[in-house]
């Protein structure tokens, strides 16, 4: 034997120094960070104050929480971040962008791992519970401020034990978005725009919005939901539907309730009430039994969740925010192209009900900077071209009617009327749907199985649902530490 | 001939495997051509298509097949729709004026003409500034697999080749890495990082893998097991000592395994999104393509086409690579070592 | 094992000493091959690990880190208890039982089609089958989420087809289940790769044999493929029951996040994630993975033991 003969050798003597060079190289070029978007060398004007110079202080916006991490906002966030950048020295604003899937974990991640940010948002109510005591109290520095154009009951709403966490910056109330072609086919009027106004000779109630709702719904074969011939497995167009809600009971409840609570006034006790029990009843027979609210399956055919969009659905009970996805993005064909607001009808309990949403900027307790962080947080939540790209009605009453004129120029030619959102402003549910309860994430967690279930599974008594959700809901509520 | 019978039959056996195997590949090539509103109109075809639109008064009028009372059937424009009739446009006679039909236009067959939007690629390419994604995720893939797969050979030889006190433990300690779930030693992990300045930089995804990983061990050292000592020993009566023993016998023999660790480390790296998340967030320059594409599925903008469109593009080079290496494959082994 | 040396002929290798010396110096040679992994361990996995497995024995809520409590096996009592925690347990497990032995039948059937002399093409098979193995895991999720619609979804398109009724597949508790299944199909590529490097080391010669001694092709795959890939087997046997009891991305993908519907697709590490990341419960969720741990751990162990049985290693000592 002369030796071993072998495929051709693979120069791994080579190996090590190419190894070096490449671990070099490797680690030069991951840890080359991207210079933060601020700081340009000098500021752009001589100073005209007598300020004292002084040291910049890093102050890291987390947005991701609530809206803001879309593809057409992300560079206008980073627009307006660099102007306050170059507009004074003492802070140096950060901007990381988080999806909105991950950001509560990323920020549960450097939360525990102490790498916090400074502020965060813009956020909503519900997010708000998960990181409501994390957030500073900003009772000092509310006196700067100028609220006497939001509505003190916005105020009180972020005030949480007695901490004033967040100053409302945007709000968003719901209303029923309507779309005028579908109205058109079937002959139909379009729903009323004033609070008190009637509909063919009706009350405006659910009552009646069912019945206009099941003559809007029709099937592939041109039979509407009031037909004996009616196909509900190949359903056109649907007559009702309450986008968005994530599954949760308690908003269904809300809108086809009206207010209420699964915490007694006793703070402890679980309970449903009883035009809870009446709305989500009528919700659920609206999917099952009369055919004029799509279920899950039929919701996610529609546009994945965005229905409206689709353009097969007639009546769409939704937030003020909901103006950013009416259309699809640029280049896609809109299937929406004539559509309105309409008012919210009276619910069970006698009161109309428009659910609110509403928006802050907070500022993490672990902050080492608390006054530029507030400095930071005010500028941001006045900036126009971030409320424009928000969505974000101002809850500064003087600053919406530029709000609505920026909407009017994006939807032109037609014409919207915001009047209805301003009205149904007015009507918001109190206590919130997305209010505090103990264990919070749990509960909330529970009431989202709930949706999810009615959203699925036909046949079910809807009151034993609830009598069992009351009992598990008890349960999470005794065990909140 | 019989070979040739043979040789058809089992090619269409795989032809027919592969293609029901790959039905949702074509479902996504699909979606990537398509216009969002296909997505939902009902009776819209499965192919990537827009429906046919005659301009009317500065309106696009969809264009319906519709039977004439007179049994003849036309393709009108559909202007006013009803629910029990409507009223339509003859394209080719427009100046006649609207035409009343009685009936459900939604029974009525519409048209759609085969069209492929490849806007959705430009738009996925301009949206998420695919070019340096892409080279994000090569350099984070290229890195991490070649230390990854260095390292496995070294550790993977020490495990199959030697006998050491605590070899068992060891590798059992090894594969224990890999079972916990990350979840848990995510938290302590960037915390770890954030005390090493990593966080925001390609290092925790690239340094670790310098240090093997237990997927790629595991399988090389079984991949060394299966060649035979006979060739070891062989070298050992040579006299060549243990590193030109992993040299020159045992890697030229395990040529298909090196490779496919190399494939699937890398395209594990080229795919990895939730770390990456992580240790960039706020760094969408350093961003990896699988955290980009995340940005196209925003809960409340999904875009399916969009996505399609962008993952598309994304699997683009790592099937070329693929493609090309196999042929590493090919070499294969020449049996004990020696030529016959 | 001859103690005479043989200089070299031809061959250009120095003689470095007789080998016997290595025996001796095995354990030391041994070990210095294996130090990177050591090193790395102790640096990047040791800490992570000890971490979480203190964690455990606390109430750590990641919010506030710095008021976390030692609450010693609490946690560990809890989950005796929970019965959210059994369920998904129990999810993992069918799935896992159902998944694993399907997806390695399907990946060595297709590595054995892809590696047969007989098959025209076999690169761009080969391509074919691994490509969905490239596609974001997230992009094919939502195609798979697309294509098992129960309305508008291509595959029950092509059941009715056929004439078959379609199920809802992802809404339906018995149904989504196969529905992953189906999906986890998709991801046979990296073990029909490993199959195939173990196939093209099979020997030719002993093919021959067998066919000498007049074996056909299911004795001739039973005694000789089998046994020769049992060391690759193994492999991704242990490999795809980790996975399978890690299983968590497209669980969490197509239930959004909520292991819908009714809890059929909570597996156990989207319940760990639910826990850690939902209801900030860092603790008990480190407890739930040490759990995992020590089953899978323990599965794992006992494969190890029997495998001497039945993995053929020529190389092993």
């Amino acid at each position: 034997m002369n030796g071993t003969k072998r495929t051709a050798p693979w120069p791994w003597t080579r190996l090590p120094a190419l190894l070096a060079v490449v671990a070099l190289v490797g680690a030069a070029c991951g840890g080359a960070t991207t210079p933060a978007p601020s700081e340009t060398a000098a500021v752009t004007e001589p100073p005209v104050t007598t300020e004292a110079p002084c040291e910049p202080v890093e102050i890291e916006w987390f947005v991701g929480l609530g809206t803001g991490e879309n593809e057409e906002q992300i560079p206008i966030e980073e627009d307006v971040v660099a102007a306050f950048n170059e507009s004074q020295d003492c802070i140096d604003l950060l901007l990381t962008v988080v999806d909105n899937t991950e950001a509560a974990d990323t920020l549960a991640t450097r939360l525990a791992a102490n790498d916090e940010p400074d502020i965060i948002g813009p956020i909503g109510i519900r997010a708000l519970q998960s990181f409501g005591d994390q957030l500073l109290d900003l009772t000092p520095y509310i006196g700067d401020v100028d609220l006497s154009e939001i509505e003190p009951g916005l105020v009180d709403a972020y005030k949480v034990d007695g901490k004033q966490i967040g100053i409302p910056m945007a709000v968003y109330p719901s209303f029923i978005y309507y779309n005028k072609s579908l109205f058109d086919e079937a002959g139909l009027a379009y729903p009323p725009h004033d609070v008190g106004e009637q509909y063919e000779g009706e009350d405006w109630t659910w009552a009646t919005v069912r019945d206009l709702a099941m003559k809007l719904t029709v099937d592939t074969n041109g039979n509407d939901a009031t037909s004996a011939d009616f196909d509900p497995e190949n359903v056109d167009v649907y007559g009702l539907d309450a986008q968005f809600t994530e599954s949760d009971a308690r908003a269904w409840s809300t809108i086809f309730g009206g207010s209420g609570s699964v915490v007694a006034d006793d703070g402890m006790t679980a309970q449903w009430p009883d035009n809870w029990r009446t709305g989500l009843q009528f919700f659920y027979d609206g999917i099952w039994k009369d055919h004029f609210v799509p279920n899950q399956t039929a919701v996610q055919a529609l546009a994945a969740g965005n229905t409206f969009q689709s353009g097969r659905i007639a009546m769409d009970v939704v937030h003020q925010w909901y103006t950013c996805c009416v259309y699809p993005g640029e280049g896609e064909t809109a299937a929406v192209t004539d559509w309105d607001v309409a008012v919210l009808p009276v619910g069970p309990d006698g009161n109309i009900t428009s659910k609110l949403h509403a928006d802050t900027i907070g500022i993490l307790d672990t902050t080492e900077n608390p006054d530029q962080a507030f400095e930071a947080l005010t500028f941001l939540f006045q900036s126009p071209e971030l409320i424009q790209t928000w969505g974000a009605m101002p809850a500064i009453e003087s600053q919406r009617a530029a709000f609505f004129s920026g909407l009017d120029e994006r939807f032109a030619p037609l014409e919207i009327d915001w009047n209805v959102s301003t009205l149904m402003l007015g009507y918001p549910d109190n206590p919130s749907h997305e209010a505090f309860m103990p264990n919070f994430q749990e509960a909330d967690s529970a009431n989202k199985d709930l949706g999810s279930k009615l959203w699925t599974t036909p046949d079910l008594d809807v009151d034993a649902e609830l009598d069992a959700q009351v009992e598990l809901l008890q349960g999470i509520f005794d065990s909140a530490s | 001939m019989r070979r040739f019978a043979a040789m058809s039959a089992v090619t269409l056996v795989a032809i027919t495997i592969v293609s029901a195997f790959l039905m949702p590949l074509a479902y996504m090539v699909a979606t990537a051509f398509k216009d969002s509103s296909q997505l939902t109109a009902v009776g819209a075809p499965l192919y990537p298509a827009a429906p046919e639109v005659f301009v009317y008064e500065g309106e696009e009028l969809k264009v319906f097949d519709v039977p004439a009372p007179d049994g003849s059937v036309h393709a009108w424009a559909l202007l006013e729709p009803h629910r029990e009739d409507a009223v339509f446009i003859d394209p080719a006679n427009a100046d006649a004026g609207p035409i009343a039909w009685v009936g459900r236009w939604r029974t009525l067959q519409q048209h759609w003409g085969f069209s492929l939007k490849v806007d959705n690629f430009t738009a996925a390419w301009e949206t998420i500034d695919f070019p340096r994604l892409f080279m994000n995720s090569f350099g984070i893939a290229g890195l991490s697999t070649l230390g990854a797969v260095l390292s496995a050979i070294c550790v993977a030889y020490g495990f199959s080749r030697f006998r050491f006190p605590g070899r068992n433990g060891l590798f059992i300690l090894m594969l224990a890495t890999i079972i916990l779930p990350f979840q848990v030693t995510l938290i302590p992990s960037y915390a770890v990082y954030l005390q090493l300045g990593w966080v925001g930089t390609w290092l925790p995804l690239i340094i670790p893998h310098f240090f093997s990983n237990a997927y790629n061990v595991f399988l090389l050292r079984q991949y060394f097991l299966t060649i035979p000592r006979e060739l070891d020993e062989a070298a050992m009566i040579d006299g060549a000592g243990p590193f030109r023993i992993l040299r020159s016998v045992i890697v030229p023999q395990a040529v298909p395994g090196i490779v496919a660790v190399t494939l699937f480390h890398f395209f594990w790296a080229w795919n990895e999104y939730f770390l990456p998340l992580i240790y960039l967030q706020g760094k969408p320059d350093l961003q990896p393509l699988a955290v980009g594409l995340a940005r196209f599925n925003a809960l409340y903008s999904q875009q399916p086409t969009l996505i399609q469109a962008a993952a598309i593009m994304a699997m683009l080079l790592p099937v070329v690579v693929f493609f090309f290496a196999q042929r590493a494959f090919m070499r294969g082994v020449v049996f004990g070592g020696v030529e016959k | 094992m001859s103690t005479t040396q043989v200089t070299a002929g031809p061959v250009a290798i120095k003689p470095r000493g007789r080998w016997r010396a290595f025996t001796e110096r095995e354990s030391l040679t041994g070990l210095a091959f294996v130090s990177p992994f050591i090193i790395g361990f102790i640096v990047f996995s040791a800490i992570p690990m000890l971490a979480s497995l203190v964690l455990s024995l606390t109430d750590f809520d990641p919010r506030e880190p710095d008021q976390v409590r030692f609450i010693g096996l609490d946690n560990y009592a809890q989950m005796l208890s929970d019965p959210v925690l059994h369920q998904s347990l129990g999810v993992t497990v069918r799935f896992a039982l159902l998944v694993v032995p399907l997806t390695l039948a399907f990946a060595l059937g297709v590595a054995m089609l892809v590696n047969s002399k007989l098959l025209a093409g076999r690169t761009v098979f080969r391509t074919l089958f691994y490509m969905p193995m490239q596609i974001p895991i997230v992009a094919s999720t939502i195609v798979w989420i697309g294509v098992l619609h129960a309305t508008t979804g291509w595959l029950n398109y092509a059941l009715e087809g056929v004439g078959i009724p379609g199920p809802n597949w992802l809404q339906s508790t018995f149904w989504v289940g196969p529905a992953l299944g189906l999906m986890g199909l998709w991801g046979i590529g990296n073990m029909m790769l490993i199959f195939l490097a173990g196939l093209q080391s099979v020997p030719t010669e002993l093919y021959d044999a067998a066919k000498v001694d007049g074996a056909g092709p299911w004795a001739s795959f039973r005694n000789v493929t089998l046994p020769m890939i049992s060391p690759v087997l193994f492999y991704n046997v242990i490999i795809a029951l980790i996975a399978a009891f890690q299983y968590f991305t497209q669980a969490y993908v197509v239930s959004n996040g909520r292991g819908d519907p009714d809890r059929a697709t909570l597996f156990f590490n989207l319940d760990l994630y639910r826990e850690a990341f939902g209801f900030f419960h860092m603790g008990y969720a480190s407890a739930m993975a040490w759990l995992l741990f020590v089953i899978v751990l323990g599965l794992t162990i006992v494969l190890f033991k029997t495998a001497g049985s039945w993995v053929f290693a020529g190389g092993e000592r």
